[in-house]
Formats: C-alpha cells, structure tokens, sequence
C-alpha cells in the first residue's frame, strides 16, 4: 500500500514538473542585446550604410587599384604579392561579402525597402544615390554583377548575374531615382545623414555621379560624352558644395588609409613611378615624404599627409573630378576641355589646401588639354580619394602608361598585363556556384587579364 | 623542428617553467556526519618569460543521515586563480610570429636570453621609446610583447551541489539534487604604445559570468523480480538553464605609456552579450539481467529546449541495448575464461545554438577590409545598426544522431589477456549548421538542418599481465583506434562550410570528403595529374582551390608498460599516430620571408628543374630555373611568386608521429620507515611528459592545433610548441 501511495506521489512530482516546461520559453530565446528588425529606424541605418560605403573606397579595393595603378607599391608582406598581381580569388571574399553585397548595399536595399514602406522619399533618394556608388565599384571590379536578384535573402538563394551593360542601365535608374526622390515632398527630410548635405547638393552630386558613370562607358557607347554633359549642368559646382564624409580622429572612427598606416606599418608605400611623377607638383608633400630614398604615404606624426589622417575626409564624389569629367566630356565631343581641366587642378589644389600662388604657377604650365592630359593630371588629383576612378581610367584610356611588374605573369595572370579586373571572390564559387559559372562564361573568363565589357582592350 | 632548425633564438627565448603546488585534505566523521575538506595552493611561472599562473581552492563535502530513510549532503568547492598570459594567437604580436619572421642573424634579445632580456628593456625598445625589431615594426619584438603587452586574467569559480536521498523502501530511493556552477573571469590586455598591431596603444577590459543551475528529482527503483531476474529503473526530470554575461570596454590611443587603465585612453567601444538557455527533459531507464547471463536495457527522454522554435520545441531519444556473457555456457575455467557480446541502438536528438531562430539587428560595424580593424559604432556621436549577416531560422528542427554499436569483451589466462573490441556507425542527419550562403543575398550565412554526416570506427582496448610473481609485475594496456568520419551530403546549394582556418587555406565541411578536410590552393594538373608548368619553368597555380589534405589520422595507438618491482614501479605511455595531414603554415610563411633552413639551402641553386609538363606544348618540362636569382626581382623567388604563405599543397605535410607521453618512476614508502612517523602512507614520484618525439613533420609538434580543440582540425600556424616537463612530487597521508 505504502509503496503504492509513494510511488503515485513521484509521479504527480514528475508530471507537474513536466507541466512546468510548456511554460514560456519565448523570452529566454530573444537576445536582450540585440534589436529585431521592427524597432530600428531608418536613422539608425543610414549612418552605417555611409560609413562603409567611404571606408569601401579606400579599404582593400581601394589599395588593390591604388597598387595596380602604382601609386602604392607593397614594402612587405602580403602587399608584395598584390603588387606582383597574384590576387585570387581569396583576396576579394571580403570586400564582396562585407564590404559591399552584406555590407552596405545590403544597408542601402533595407533602407530602399524600408523608406519605400514609410514614404521616406528624401532618404530612400540617399539611399539609391550610395547603391549606386557601390554598384558602380562592384562593376568596376567585376564586370558582370548580380543585382537584379539580389538582397532577397533566402527568397532568392542563388541569385543570377546581370549583364554590365545593365548594369550601367541600373546605375542611371537608381540616380534618376534618387534626384526625383530627392525633389519629392517629405516632411522628415533626409534622415540620418552622417554629411548632413542638403536635398540639392544630393541632386549635384547625383548629377556627377550620372556623368561619371556616363564617362566610364566611352569605349562601348559614342554617346558618352554628350550624355554626362548634359548631366554636367546640374552637376557639383564648388568645392564647397561638394559633399565630404568626415572620419574622425579616433582609431575606431579613422579613415581606412590611416588605419592601415597604423596597423599595417611599412607594407605598403608610395611607388616610384608615382613618386618620381610627382617631384616639384606642389601636392606632394600632402601624399608623401621621403625616408632612405623611399616615399611613404603614412606617418603617425604628419599632419601634411591629407589622405592619411584619422580623420581625413571622404568626398562623395568632388567637384575636381567632376570638372575633370566635364574637360574630357569636351574634348571628346569636339571642345575644348582646357578651362575645365584648369578649373580642375584648381579646385583639388585648392581643396588639398596648396596656397593659390603655387596654384597659379602650376597651372600655367598645364597647357592646352588632350585626353592624355587631362587622364595624367586626373591621376594626380585622385590620389587617395578614390583609386578605383585612377584604374577605371587607365583601362578605358591606357593613361598613363604604366609598365606592368616584371613578375606579373601568374596563374591568376597568365598574360603578365595590368590587370583588367579582379577573380570573383571563392565564396560565389561555394555558395552560388551555378550562376558564377554562368557570368565567367558570358564574359569569357574572369582572370586579371581578362576584359570586362565596358573596359575593352582595344 | 628541422624546418626552423636555424632560429636557436626561439630556443632562448623560451625559458623553463616551473610549477609548485601544495595539497591537503582531511577526512572524518561519525556515523552520521560524515565530512571532507581540502586546500590547494599552486603556482606555476611558464616556458615564456613573464608568464606565470596561480590557483588556490578550497573544498568541503558534508553528508548527515538525518534519519534511517533520509541522507542530505552539500558540497562546495571554491577555486580562484589566475596569472600572467602571452599572446600567442595569429597576429602581428604573437610571440611565435616575432620569433620565426625575424631574420635569424637579427638578435631578438641584443645579446641576452630569456627572462634577463624579457627584464632589460634595451632589449627590445630604442632610446626614444620607439620598437627596437627586425622589420621595422610590421611584428612585434617577442620580448616587447611579454614585457609591454601584459595580459592578465583572474577567474574565481564556485561549484556547489546539495541533495537528498530518501529511501522509503530497501528498494525505492527518491533523490533530488541542486547543482550550481558560477564563474567570474576578469580579464586586462594592455597594448603599450610603439606596439606593431596598434602603435597608439589599447587597453581591454573584459569580464565574463556564467551560471550553470542542474536540477534532478530522480525516482530509483533496484529490486531483483526473482532470484535469477534482476531488474532497475530510473524515472525523473532532468533540468539545465544556463546564463552568460559578457562586457568588454576597449579603450585606444593611450597618453600615459605603459598605464593600462580605460580613462588614459582617448576613444572607446563598449561590447555587452548575453547568453541564455533552458532545458528541460523527462527520462525513464530500465534494466534486466538474467542469471548474470542476458542482459538488457532500455531508456527514453524527452527534451524541451528554449533554443527551438516555441511551437516545435521538444525531441525524444530512447536506446535500447543487449548483452549476453557466453561464458556462462561452457565451462571457463581453462585459458578463455570469459566471453561477453553487446549491441546497441540509439537515438539522440540535440537542439540548435541560442538566439537562432530570429534575424537581429547588430550594433553597425564598417568592416571588408581584412587588414585593418573595423569602424565600430557608436561612433562619429552616433548611433547605428545593421542587420545580421546571419539569417535566423523560425523553422529550424533539432538534430538527429542514430548509432548503432556492437563490441566483445574477452577475458583469458585468468583475465591476465583482456580484449576489448567496439564498432560504431554514427550517422547525424539534420544537423544543424551555419551554412554560407552568396554574400549577394543581403546575408553570408544561415542556420538550417543540413546534410548528413557519419562517422563509423573501431576501438579495441587490450591488456597483458605477461609477468606476475610476489615482487614483480609488468601490465601493458594498449588502445587502438581508427574512425571515417565523412561529409555524405550537404544541402541545395551548399558546397561547403568553412570550420577554422583563413581564407587561403581552412578546414571545411565538404560533401564527399572527409569531415575538416583541408581546403586551399594547389598547382594547376592536367587530366593525368601532371603539374602544368610554364614557359618560365615554374609550376602554374590553378586559380580555384580545392581540396589539399586529409587531416583524419589512419589510426591512433596508446600503449603503457607498468613494472612494480617491490615497492617501486616504473611506467611509460607510447603515442602513436599513423597518418593524417597537417599544413605547416608557419613553413610556408618563413620560406616567403626567407628566414627557414630549406630557403638558406636552397637558394644557391639554379638548374632546378619542376616535375610536369608544359602548360602549352605538354612535352615533359626541362626548363632549368634558378630558386632564388636577384637579378630577376624578389618576386621571381620560388618561395615568394606564389604569393604570401605559398601554395597550400606544397605545404601539406603527414603528420605521422611516435611519442614518449608520459614516464614515472614511482616509489611507494616502506611500512618500516613510515611506523616512526605519524604517516600511514607516503610516496615519491619522478616524472615526464612528452620526453621524445619522433615524426617528419617539418614544423613544430603536429599536435598542436591552431583553433584548440574546435572542430577545425590539421592547421598549424605559428601553433606554440607542446611543453616537455618533469615532475617531482611527494604524496604523504595521515
């Protein structure tokens, strides 16, 4: 009996226990650290698609094109590798994964989304304006990019490649979307912005930024030229107009060339083709100085260096550049790009802070402009804002005639040229491999020495 | 070591270490109390200089038989301890790092070794306070890493455990038990100024909590059915909940050198994360034995865990096993003296890793540059954030193991030959796994039950007592093992998942190959295998990688021999493993850099000619190539055209090793002397661990492994070397 009693006891015990479990679990599986989706606001978002977006110019794709193009060189380490083209398919996993695709486009897409659902015009117009910065450097880089499918997360877990040519059709939607965005009605204004522009300097800075990626297509479309002129009229007009991300002095809030001088000490300086380029240009001590009969691009304690200061600043796109666009838009349409090539140097000069008379000086020098010039010049005024408009240039012009390293030739190289492009990253070769079988076949290889359509060879 | 045989300046840079440690318990009561209690005191200086370690603990253990029926016990253990660390991971201060990429005529120590140069800081600063190391900064000077990067830790521990017994019947227990396990690590890792990885100076300040509760009410019943039928069981809840807290406060750009507190530095970022879980189960066990003959045995749980989806959140497990003594059927008193037979079958069911059913929003952080740190918000005054990388999962299942395992155990020669044999077939389906997914989709992975994995081996267990006399004895164990543990499918659209490692060279997941194959790059072959060779007479690489080793050892073996001869007794414990690779990252690293032996020897040479066959006339290759000329450009150098680290298939190596783990002489003290003491009992010991090595691995020991023990198996990068230690210890009792 006693056993019995006992026995039906423990199981009352046992049983309540189980009871007991059914008991909410839901909130010991929400991370208390972490917000979910619903309360994040857009001005939360904005601000991180911005600053991976400057960081993405001069982060490792940014060193890649500054190395091809020999501004930079490697002094040891893996740098010395870049500069002798073994760049794979390892190489490029993080700027495509974090960088850009889950980095800030996929900042820009929720925003996109997000804005549309909200009726955030002016916002979602930033945000189209920074997808198509990012869209235009994937392209750059790569040629065939996926886009037209992608950021649906797992909706669409292999998404397919789109045709550059479409590509360039997208970056000039997304701009005439972001300058119609931009004019449209919205109370809450631009939300977030880490530059604080206003609604009409965005609309500028759309307007260079549809020119420029109008320029980038004169080896395939004849009417490049005319078409970024047509944008350069309400393109950015002044220095001071010209947007400008602002890094900060800190090692957490730093501009990534700085924070490779001081994490990455003495891998990687300036090149000699570069530094004998720039000897007597009144610019050059804002890009390097001399050691030993080496130039370097970084030193903690100089504060001449412009580019290479925690906080240095990032433009958009500059008013320099887009005059330099206009100059050579001219000249390819039967102008005269002289004045604007002029204005151009003035306006970087001016902007690097080089006093007005040696300004001057320089610029009666410069002569009357041709393409070659106004290439040459351009290389020197981009230094450390944006490389990849430096190899961009060089693929679509051959300016200036750089001579590939003499041990360039490798597997990822075959051919030992400058590279044309960079491997898609071995992650799309894991994890969406159907597709990126697809767009190496479109476009005949995707080697170092191998073109992508808007950059042909000859 | 051969490969590295040139840099005696490790060999000087390490320092032997020393370790001290005192114990004491004592143990009484009375028929109702019974009590225990300890105290230990350790402290231990390590094989780099600067490094040192200290614990102390205490223990009490008490039990009270309240009444006849009723027993209550409680025990505590409380242990504190900590030290002194070095960074030895993969970066620009790792010790390893500063040793081996240091040129070899470039003294690390300017003339002093060991802890002296560690204590001199001539050694390793200049006098304007800037790094005194070879390459000019890109890696820290070893010995300003173990004096200028102090990195401390401090962990206080307490495991406690209360429970009672409550036997209402000879044959009935009810028993309950409380278990807690708490711990606190505090930690600092300062980075002084003039440092290579961050030349303004860092501070960081990280404590973790955590907090483990198991509570069980278990329902026993032992009682024999009938004389020759026994019978057992277990019913009763099983719960677990686990807590974890974690700050850090990283502070950077330092004023005061040398002062490792957050308010000397100028900017900051904090970090907070916490983990939790819950689990609950029921579970049933019986057992019946008949005649000591049969056996059998069946159990059952069911788990509820917090970590699965709420309205899907529970999983059963059951086994069931037999087993019968065959011996019982003949007469075993001769040479076979007992035979046993088992099987079983189970399945288990395992739930999937916290907070991973919902997709987050994560503090922002500019990030795709693996060089260079990331932006890391709040920053700029701002607050931002961004969506997780990883995509969460609402319909994530649990996972599933099925194994089946059948063994013998055989016993002869009065059990002086015992045999132990077991063989398993593992197979994990829906395994619960971050897989990547294209960076494309707006995430790189996702969690998801995927693929099958099995994992099928042997395990044979053997013992001889080849001599047994009055004063002698000699016992030899031997374990031999050997398992395939293999990808057999993954899911759609996945074609691997990456465990540990870098970009250029990792051990993955691969459907296929075996489970951590080694991925990474590799020369270019035709379909005959020929490595393709260029015009210039260097191998080509082929621009896809893929998969480069196997590191899953052929098999493993232990064996121990035992000699007690009177009062003393000698033993010994042999490793072997056969097989299984290992990449020598740490070679492929000095070779670019030119600090190995193989690149000190090899360089002169200037007709080497590469096995394989022209990339574009596939005639046999006889174009002579000079490894290393200046004249054609540092880039030209066999061991540096390849790019940082080399080729990963040049530097996949087999690991196959014989070792001396362990070896005491032990002397137990004689009766005679121990009588005018007030000791009972008392020995001495003398002993060693890993006294010899015996491999062709060209690294360091290939048993280190570069992410510990994680799943990530077979890299070795700049791994630390195993430690070789004596032992002298004194065990004496009252």
């Amino acid at each position: 009996m006693k056993s019995k009693n006992i026995f039906k006891i423990l199981l009352t015990a046992i049983f309540s226990f189980a009871m007991l479990i059914s008991c909410d679990y839901d909130d010991v599986n929400q991370d208390p650290t972490r917000p979910g989706g619903e309360s994040v606001e857009l001005v939360a978002i904005v601000p991180a698609m911005q600053t991976q977006t400057h960081r993405n110019i001069d982060a490792v794709l940014g060193r890649y094109a500054g190395i091809i193009m020999q501004q930079w060189q490697g002094f040891d380490a893996q740098q010395l590798q870049y500069t002798s083209y073994v760049i794979g398919e390892n190489d490029t996993d993080n700027p495509w994964d974090f960088g850009l695709y889950t980095g800030s486009m996929r900042d820009a897409a929720d925003i996109i989304e997000r804005a549309t659902n909200s009726g955030a015009l002016n916002t979602r117009g930033v945000a189209k304006i920074y997808m198509a910065i990012n869209l235009g450097i994937a392209t750059n880089v790569w040629g065939d990019v996926p886009y037209s499918e992608a950021f649906l997360g797992k909706e669409n877990l292999s998404p397919k490649y789109d045709d550059q040519e479409e590509i360039y059709g997208v970056l000039q939607t997304l701009l005439s979307g972001a300058i119609e965005d931009l004019n449209a009605e919205d109370p809450a204004g631009i939300q977030g912005d880490l530059i604080g522009g206003s609604n009409d300097q965005w609309i500028a800075a759309a307007h260079s930024l549809k020119a420029r990626f109008y320029m980038q297509q004169t080896s395939v479309n004849s009417n490049a030229p005319q078409l970024a002129l047509d944008e350069l009229d309400m393109a950015v007009s002044s220095n001071s107009a010209q947007l400008n991300f602002q890094f900060e002095n800190t090692q957490n809030g730093g501009h990534p060339l700085a924070l490779f001088g001081f994490q990455r000490p003495n891998t990687m300086i300036i090149d000699g083709f570069f530094s004998d380029l720039m000897m007597d240009d009144p610019r050059m001590d804002k890009y390097m100085f001399e050691e030993e009969g080496n130039f370097f691009f970084f030193d903690s304690s100089n504060p001449n260096l412009f580019w290479a200061q925690l906080d240095s600043p990032n433009p958009v796109i500059s008013y320099s550049e887009t005059k330099f666009l206009e100059a050579e838009a001219l000249e390819r349409t039967g102008g005269d790009g002289t004045e604007a090539l002029q204005a151009a140097v003035r306006a970087n000069m001016a902007y690097l802070g080089v006093s007005s008379a040696a300004i001057d000086t320089y610029i009666a020098g410069l002569g009357e402009a041709n393409i070659e010039t106004i290439i040459l010049e351009k290389y020197k005024a981009m230094y450390g804002q944006s490389p990849m408009q430096v190899w961009n240039d060089y693929r679509r012009t051959g300016f200036p005639n750089i001579t590939p390293n003499e041990n360039g030739v490798n597997g990822n190289n075959p051919s030992g040229i400058v590279p044309r492009r960079l491997l898609y990253p071995i992650s799309e070769r894991l994890s969406n491999p159907d597709e990126y079988q697809a767009a190496i076949d479109a476009q005949g290889g995707h080697l170092l020495d191998d073109d992508i359509w808007v950059f042909p060879s000859n | 070591m051969e490969h590295l045989q040139t840099h005696t300046t490790i060999l000087t840079f390490f320092v032997t270490g020393v370790l001290n440690e005192q114990n004491i318990s004592v143990r009484g009561g009375s028929e109702k109390i019974k009590y225990f209690l300890s105290g230990g005191k350790l402290h231990q200086t390590g094989v780099a200089p600067t490094e040192e370690f200290n614990r102390r603990s205490f223990r009490a253990d008490i039990s009270s038989q309240l009444r006849e029926d009723f027993e209550i016990s409680a025990s505590g253990t409380y242990v504190t301890s900590g030290g002194r660390r070095v960074q030895r991971g993969s970066n620009v201060s790792g010790i390893m790092l500063g040793l081996l990429r240091t040129t070899p005529s470039f003294d690390n120590g300017n003339g002093l070794t060991g802890r002296e140069a560690a204590d001199t800081p001539s050694t390793y600063e200049l006098p304007d306070g800037t790094q005194r190391s070879y390459r000019a900064g890109v890696y820290d000077n070893p010995y300003w890493t173990v004096a200028k990067n102090p990195s401390t830790d401090d962990v206080k521990r307490f495991i406690g455990r209360l429970s009672f017994d409550y036997k209402p019947l000879d044959w009935a227990t009810v028993r309950g038990t409380l278990a807690y396990d708490e711990y606190s690590d505090v930690r600092k890792a300062g980075v002084d100024i003039n440092s290579a990885g961050n030349p303004q100076g860092q501070v960081s300040d990280l404590s973790i909590f955590s907090e483990d509760i198991n509570t069980q009410l278990l329902f026993l019943v032992d009682r024999d059915i009938s004389e020759n039928i026994t019978f057992s069981s277990v019913l009763g809840y099983d719960g677990f909940t686990t807590k974890s807290l974690t700050r850090q406060a990283i502070g950077n750009n330092l004023t005061i050198p040398g002062f490792f507190h957050v308010s000397n530095t100028a900017s900051q970022s904090v970090f907070e994360n916490v983990g939790r879980k819950q689990l609950d189960a029921i579970l049933a066990d019986v057992k019946f034995g008949f005649n000591d003959t049969f056996f059998l045995n069946g159990a059952v749980r069911n788990d509820w865990s917090s970590t699965l989806p709420e309205n899907d959140n529970d999983f059963l497990s059951y086994s069931a096993g037999g087993a019968v003594v065959f011996s019982e059927f003949f007469d075993n008193s001769g040479f076979f003296n007992y035979g046993k037979l088992r099987g079983s079958y189970g399945k288990t069911g395992n739930d999937a890793p916290i907070f991973a059913t919902t997709t987050y929003y994560n503090a922002a952080v500019a990030g795709g540059d693996g060089f260079i740190d990331g932006n890391q918000f709040p920053i700029f005054s701002t607050v931002a954030f961004e969506r997780s990388a990883q995509l969460g999962n609402a319909e994530i299942r649990p996972e599933v193991t099925k194994e089946f395992e059948v063994g013998a155990e055989l016993k002869f020669w009065n059990s002086r030959l015992r045999l132990d044999v077991t063989y398993y077939d593992k197979e994990t389906t829906d395994q619960i796994i971050s897989v990547d997914q294209p960076a494309v989709t707006g995430f790189t992975s996702r969690i998801v039950n995927a693929g099958v994995i099995s994992n099928k081996g042997w395990e044979v267990l053997g013992f001889l007592n080849p001599v047994k006399t009055e004063n002698f004895n000699w016992n030899i164990d031997v374990n031999w093992t050997t398992y395939e543990n293999t990808v057999e499918e993954l899911t759609d659209n996945v074609e691997s998942i990456f465990l540990s490692g870098f970009t250029s060279t990792s051990s993955r997941v691969i459907a296929g190959e075996p489970y951590g194959a080694i991925f990474g790059s590799r020369f270019d072959r035709n379909e005959n295998g020929d490595v393709l060779i260029g015009d210039n007479g260097f191998p080509l690489v082929d621009p896809e990688d893929g998969v480069v080793g196997d590191p899953t050892p052929d098999w493993t073996m232990g064996v121990r021999n035992t000699f007690t001869y009177k009062n003393f007794s000698v033993s010994a414990l042999l490793d072997v493993r056969q097989g299984g690779d290992v990449w020598c990252g740490t070679c492929g690293i000095i070779d670019y850099f030119g600090t190995s032996q193989k690149t000190a020897e090899q360089r002169e040479i200037t007709d080497f000619v590469f096995e394989g066959v022209n990339a574009n006339t596939g005639a046999v290759n006889t174009t002579e190539v000079a490894l290393a000329d200046p004249a054609n450009g540092l880039g030209s150098y066999r061991w540096v055209r390849y790019g940082f680290g080399g080729v990963s298939e040049d530097y996949i190596f087999d690991s196959s090793w014989v070792r001396l783990r362990e070896a005491a002489i032990s002397y137990q003290l004689p009766q005679s002397l121990l009588d005018v003491t007030f000791f009972n009992s008392g020995s001495i010991t003398a002993s060693g661990r890993n006294l010899f090595l015996i491999t062709d691995y060209p690294g360091i020991d290939p048993e280190t492994n570069l992410t510990g023990s994680s799943n990530g198996i077979g890299l070795d990068y700049f791994n630390q070397p195993n430690t070789k230690s004596y032992a002298l210890t004194v065990k004496l009792n009252f």
